[in-house]
């Protein structure tokens, strides 16, 4: 009697290893997959921006282009107003303004951290994402997956309640939705990847 | 004369006893430089103010660890943290600001938006337009870094508090980032932690601070071998004050050993005997004994840097000793104590007399260092004066074992050729020469006061503050105002005053940044104002307009208008009535979030209310300056340069006491030997103390008061030479030698001080060599007369002998 229960359990339990493996594979294949997509790439694009503010009774739309390389981004706004962000390991800078905002504001920690944030949503470096966010990955079909970014920071929980990533080979959304019920929608437009040799031969 | 003796013996234990009780005070000796600065002329209430600033700033050390594994520098950082917190020597650690205090700061703010207008909101309610309010509001909006909620939105539709919030944060350096609630900064791949903290005694303490350091860099170093790769950087007041009094007792160690064994050489080679050193050590150590004690109950506490001159003095102190023993040693038979004592005793007291008076003009500077210095040699002088006079005729009564000297026809030689070369008008030319070179080159001289001289900055605790603002952006305050006014309100405008025209200064580069309390919490006036020109440049129905144009709900726009409404409604109190809604001063200060500023409000003193505006990178001292011009309740402090601007004030004083000082040095010898010959006997000490200061002063560096006072020094030791071959009629060996070896210790002593590493007392090392070895060699042209001939000692006798035999026989 005793001998037949150790073997369920021993069933039991390597059939639950193997989920949890299959599990852990599953993250493992999409980290391995994102990053092969990513690496030595640069990405361009278009974007579209809608932020949905409940107490305007029409949703924000802006739209322009963006351009990452390494390990920084060009965020260029061109309607309804013309802005050009950087966002870079020293924060962000307005280069429309052509004074690093950083310096106009007197006090760049806020930004260096949003900076930090928003990176790698288009690079994909998980260990900076793991810095403030919990993951989850679901795949959807051999290339388009769903990662659901919950911030870990009590702080920024109060405000965020979390980001959807929607890739397909690439980043192709991003959702946005706050505590308030406030939503932000990029979709990534025309996103093309261009490798640093093709940079240099161009 | 027993009496006398056990009557110095009884005063001597009496010293001892003195000290012993004073040495039982902490902190007998003073290390802080500021310190010797006389009492400075702005009110003392104002010195009581800055001193009280500079004091809380000083207590504070800030230390970064570092590390290219982010865990490892935290880590690194936790255990460091943990080890101050438990030491009693440190208090206020800070290595985690939790994110309640970062809201605290949201909460305590946002109520007053509409009160706390910045520059550039005032600015652009004065002259946007409607379109350009919209544009603008939708640039914000629009813009990925700004999270504008509908919340926000609805309670502050013109987006004022986002702005005003980047102001407000614990992180006050631009370069650090706020992390896992850690203040960090990465740099070249390495993740620096930030901790703060304050001492809690007196960073000038030499114990403490020797002791916080020492288990400083212990925990550093284990934590180095623990974490390999991690870097510490600390920096604050504490360290460089730790490591001038650590470089200050190195040398004055090095340089008492050094001067102790040359005057061991050099008397065991005059005298074949050890047994002068020991009476050497004896006047050395009275000497040292009384001054230290008698300064350390005159001043309260003895500054380091008396200390380092105190070390010199054993140069001097020996010379009245070197009399007593060359005299003796001379005499081989029927050898008296008592009357060497007799023989010498109006040489060496004329000596310690001029050097005195010499010394005068230094006691009467109102420069409370220099006072100690003079007072200190002074007293030490007179103590091993009384010593050789009173103790050695009963110490040492017989006669020396080997009488005469080592190599005695040599040295008969060279006093021969001394005093013929001096004879001669090419050595007498070649002072003249040197007097007028000397002089000329004197009107010239480049001068620099520069108190900064007189602290060697320690090349370690440099390289640790250049990376700490490297790093942070964070740099030492040296510079700051003081604003009085009578009440706090009137307090909070005269800073908002002083920070408006301060700010064209700022754009010039005259300075990086003003801080100021109205910062954060605007005059009631100024609040006012704000309100004032909302409800003038956007009333209510001008936002209605705005917010139908940015495209608000109804049920939105309703609510936001009616708390727009309800916050502007402040600034039209009905008459005699106190506003409740404005920001005090009292209501920051009972939140936390006054506590990374609360400093710079010094509050009530005796004649109102006080506060700091502290300024970072002051590069246009005139300019900061005279703005306190326009106001006389607004004090510039700016320590160093003051010390700087008094100690080039007192040397100027100083040189018209010192020529004041040679003038009745001057009557005194004039009364004793006439003014013509009294001329000679200065002359030449005089020109070696000026050629030494003109050649430093050319050559080396420019000169400031220490070289003054190394003027002083030779002026007094040269007039000893001079004479003491004046007061020898006989021409003596024992004489010369005693001047010789005279010349040499202080040449060893003060010669030595060349090797130290403050810049001040090497230059003063150099001054003193060069003027001793001079005012040696042109101290026979004191005597004028051609000298065809001198004697040794048993030769005076002989001829004394020879005479009375002549007188007999007549």
């Amino acid at each position: 009697m005793l001998r037949s229960k150790l073997i369920a359990f021993s069933c039991f339990c390597a059939i639950a290893l193997s989920f949890i493996a299959q599990a852990d594979s599953t993250d493992d294949v999409f980290w391995r997959y994102w990053q092969q997509q990513m690496s030595a790439k640069k990405l361009t694009g278009d974007f579209l921006q809608e932020k949905h503010i409940s107490v305007l009774s029409k949703p924000l739309i802006s739209k322009g282009s963006f351009k990452v390389t390494n390990d920084k981004i060009d965020w260029v706004i061109t309607a309804p107003v013309a802005k050009h962000f950087v966002f870079d390991q020293n924060g962000v800078i307005d280069q429309s303004k052509s004074v690093s905002q950083t310096d106009a504001m007197g006090n760049n920690q806020a930004l260096k951290q949003f900076s930090a944030i928003f990176r790698p949503l288009f690079t994909g470096n998980k260990e900076q994402l793991q810095q403030f966010f919990s993951i989850s990955v679901k795949k959807l079909n051999e290339h388009k997956w769903v990662l659901d970014l919950r911030p870990k920071d009590a702080l920024l929980r109060k405000g965020l309640d979390n980001v959807e990533l929607i890739i397909n080979q690439l980043v192709e959304v991003i959702h946005v939705t706050e505590t308030n019920g406030d939503k932000t929608l990029i979709k990534l437009l025309n996103v093309q990847t261009h490798t640093y040799q093709d940079r240099k031969s161009g | 004369m027993r009496l006398r003796f056990w009557g110095w013996l009884f005063s001597l234990f009496i010293v001892c006893t003195l000290l012993v009780i004073k040495l039982q005070q902490e902190g007998v000796i003073e290390t802080n430089i500021m310190a010797l600065l006389p009492e400075t002329e702005q009110q003392p209430e104002i010195n009581n103010l800055a001193s009280e600033f500079i004091s809380k700033n000083n207590s504070r050390a800030v230390f970064l660890f570092g590390n290219k594994d982010k865990k490892i520098a935290i880590k690194a950082a936790e255990e460091f943290t943990h080890k101050l917190r438990q030491s009693k020597l440190w208090k206020n650690t800070v290595l985690r600001h939790d994110r309640a205090q970062q809201q605290a700061f949201y909460h305590f703010y946002y109520p007053y938006r509409y009160q706390r207008l910045t520059a550039s909101q005032q600015q652009a309610l004065k002259s946007r337009t409607l379109v350009d309010w919209e544009q603008a509001i939708q640039q914000q909006l629009l813009n990925p870094t700004q999270m504008v909620s509908s919340r926000l939105l609805q309670s502050d539709p013109l987006l004022l508090f986002n702005k005003q919030l980047q102001h407000l944060s614990p992180a006050t350096s631009t370069q650090l980032s706020l992390v896992d609630d850690l203040l960090m900064v990465e740099a070249k791949g390495v993740y620096y932690v930030l901790i703060s903290s304050e001492v809690t005694f007196d960073v000038f303490n030499l114990r403490l601070q020797h002791q916080a350091v020492v288990s400083i860099e212990r925990w550093v170093k284990h934590l180095q071998e623990k974490y390999v790769s991690t870097e510490a950087i600390y920096s604050g007041v504490l360290f460089h004050a730790e490591a001038g009094a650590r470089n200050a007792q190195s040398d004055i160690s090095f340089i008492s050993i050094i001067s102790i064994i040359g005057i061991i050489i050099l008397t065991r080679v005059i005298f074949r005997s050890l047994q002068p050193v020991g009476f050497c050590l004896l006047t050395i150590g009275v000497g040292v004994l009384v001054a230290f004690t008698l300064t350390s109950y005159l001043f309260d506490k003895v500054h380091w840097l008396t200390l380092v001159f105190g070390a010199s003095l054993i140069g001097i102190s020996v010379d009245y000793t070197f009399h007593y023993f060359t005299a003796r040693q001379a005499e081989a038979v029927n050898f008296s104590s008592k009357r060497v004592i007799q023989q010498i005793t109006p040489a060496i007291g004329l000596g310690m007399l001029s050097s005195i008076i010499g010394y005068i003009p230094m006691m009467a500077a109102p420069f409370p260092g220099i006072v100690q210095i003079g007072f200190f040699s002074a007293s030490g002088l007179l103590a091993a004066f009384l010593t050789v006079i009173l103790f050695l005729p009963y110490l040492c009564e017989q006669p020396s074992s080997n009488t005469g000297f080592l190599n005695q026809q040599f040295l008969l030689s060279l006093h021969q050729y001394h005093l013929h070369c001096a004879s001669k008008k090419s050595l007498w030319g070649i002072l003249i020469l040197c007097l007028m070179g000397a002089l000329a080159l004197f009107i010239n001289l480049p001068v620099n006061d520069d108190i900064r001289l007189l602290q060697q900055l320690s090349p370690e605790r440099q390289w640790h503050d250049q990376q700490l603002k490297a790093l942070t952006g964070q740099n030492a305050i040296s510079q700051f105002y003081i604003v009085t006014a009578e009440t706090e309100e009137a307090l909070l405008e005269k800073q908002e005053k002083l920070l408006i025209e301060l700010a064209p200064l700022i754009k010039k580069g005259a300075l990086a940044h003003a801080r100021s309390v109205v910062q954060w919490v605007p005059s009631k006036r100024q609040q006012m104002s704000n309100l004032k020109l909302l409800n003038l440049k956007m009333p209510t129905e001008q936002l209605r307009l705005l917010l139908d144009k940015l495209g608000f709900t109804a049920d939105a726009k309703q609510k936001a208008l009616a708390a727009y409404q309800s916050q502007l409604k402040i600034s039209s109190p009905e008459k005699g009535t106190e506003v409740s809604s404005l920001l005090t001063i009292h209501h920051w200060f009972s939140s936390s979030v006054s506590q990374y500023m609360s400093n710079l409000w010094l509050g009530k003193y005796t004649q109102g209310y006080a506060a700091v505006v502290q300024l970072t990178d002051v590069n246009d001292l005139a300019a900061l300056r005279h703005l306190t011009d326009k106001d006389s309740d607004i004090f510039f402090i700016s320590k160093a340069d003051d010390i700087t601007t008094v100690l080039s004030r007192y040397r100027q004083l100083i040189v018209k006491l010192a020529f004041m000082a040679y003038l009745f040095i001057y009557i005194f010898l004039g009364w004793r030997y006439g003014w013509f010959k009294a001329l000679f006997i200065m002359l030449p000490p005089l020109t070696a103390a000026l050629t030494a200061i003109a050649l430093v002063g050319t050559l080396v560096q420019p000169i400031n008061l220490f070289n003054i006072l190394a003027f002083i020094l030779i002026m007094g030791i040269g007039i000893d030479y001079t004479l003491f071959l004046q007061e020898d009629k006989k021409r003596r060996l024992s004489t010369y030698i005693a001047i010789l070896l005279s010349a040499g210790t202080t040449v060893l002593a003060f010669g030595l001080l060349s090797l130290s590493s403050t810049n001040a007392v090497q230059t003063f090392g150099f001054t003193v060599l060069i003027g001793i070895l001079l005012a040696f060699l042109w101290a026979p042209c004191s005597l004028r007369k051609n000298t065809r001939s001198c004697l040794n000692d048993s030769d005076v006798k002989q001829n004394d002998m020879k005479q009375q035999t002549k007188r007999f026989s007549v």
